[in-house]
């Protein structure tokens, strides 16, 4: 079963984009734009975040973009979400 | 070297342009080029929003530097959040805020393109999520993301002069990068740095490209450090970018050709500049 990355724990998340920022380095740039992992700040509350994950993301290293998360929000899962 | 891309916002005519301008490279950027800028357009009261050619690349290198003028002091401010991230990935170096406007103004700017709102436009509904960063004036304080905000009420001041209500400012650019290997490399050694950070990691709202999650973050700083805040790193990260080395190898690895002395001798064009302005 193929492997893919799940934001699990998304009230862990501070809003740092290091995951971010290694799903890009992953893709060979740096931006935001085009992300397989996108992190939204709720506008009223600078507090919480919410962590998207695009299905593509299995075509880069997974683990190394878990590893990078000192939050441990993101977690290995199968993709059919096991 | 590719000039310095400063966006240049006349809040009196609510006109902007983007000026490219060479003549700032030699100031590497943040609040040596900051100062610079504000010695080139003081006649029009600016604020100055700068950041350095590592942010967005680099871990640490996390904050951008605004310039004004306090009672006839020229004061650096330092503020993280996601803003420098979004300067960078909107083809920025630097944003003048000009003149004032003659009724209350929220900017909306997208990779550097303005709209001029007006006072019944809702920031939190401008831009686009996941890549803005919004700064307003709210809680009778100046605040980045509703949750940073700026050391002392310097620049709350400034902005309810303009008659400036804040700014969205939104980056859509990527920027390629040749050697991966290298660029990684870097990346993990800074990291391997990360106990040489002089604050305790926490679980506050982290800057971005920063993973200490501090309580001190929401702060911002005043002054500090010529070079590291020229980057702009973080002030806690001052053991990591006050070295010459890393910088050295930082800048050349995205193509910058700084001499070693000019980054050694950064400190004195700072203080030269500041001459200019008194």
């Amino acid at each position: 079963m193929a492997k893919t990355i799940k934001a699990s724990y998304q009230s862990r998340c501070f809003g740092c984009e290091m995951c971010l920022m290694e799903c890009q380095r992953q893709m060979k740039k740096a931006g935001l734009e085009g992300s397989y992992i996108r992190v939204l700040r709720d506008a009223k509350n600078g507090l919480e975040f919410r962590v998207y994950v695009d299905p593509k993301i299995r075509e880069l290293n997974i683990d190394r973009i878990i590893k990078v998360c000192v939050r441990q929000v993101l977690e290995e899962v199968d993709e059919d979400g096991a | 070297m590719e000039p310095k891309r400063v966006l240049y916002i006349n809040l009196s005519s609510k006109s902007s342009s983007i000026q490219y301008m060479p003549e700032l490279v030699d100031y590497v950027g943040g609040v040596t080029m900051g100062v610079k800028l504000f010695a080139l357009y003081k006649d029009v009261d600016p604020v100055v929003l700068s950041i350095g050619p590592l942010n967005g690349y680099f871990p640490f290198v996390s904050k951008t530097c605004f310039v004004a003028e306090n009672e006839g002091v020229i004061e650096d401010l330092y503020i993280g959040g996601s803003l420098g991230f979004r300067l960078r990935f909107s083809g920025l170096d630097a944003i003048v805020l000009a003149g004032s406007s003659s009724e209350a103004v929220l900017l909306d700017i997208l990779d550097g393109k303005v709209t001029f709102m007006d006072e019944t436009a809702d920031s939190s509904a401008l831009g686009l999520p996941g890549k803005r960063s919004v700064l307003a004036l709210s809680r009778g304080g100046l605040i980045l993301d509703s949750y940073f905000e700026f050391p002392s009420g310097i620049l709350e001041k400034k902005f309810i002069a303009k008659k400036l209500l804040g700014a969205v400012i939104t980056g859509t650019k990527t920027f390629s990068i040749a050697d991966i290997g290298k660029y990684t490399e870097l990346f993990n050694q800074i990291m391997g740095e990360k106990d040489r950070i002089k604050v305790a990691p926490g679980s506050h709202p982290s800057c971005s490209g920063c993973p200490m999650g501090c309580t001190l973050s929401v702060n911002g700083e005043i002054g500090g450090n010529i070079l590291v805040h020229s980057l702009v790193a973080c002030g806690f990260a001052e053991d990591i970018y006050s070295n010459l080395g890393t910088v050295f190898a930082c800048l050349s690895f995205l193509g910058y050709k700084y001499t070693h002395e000019q980054l050694e001798t950064l400190a004195d064009l700072f203080s030269r500049t500041l001459k200019e302005i008194a």
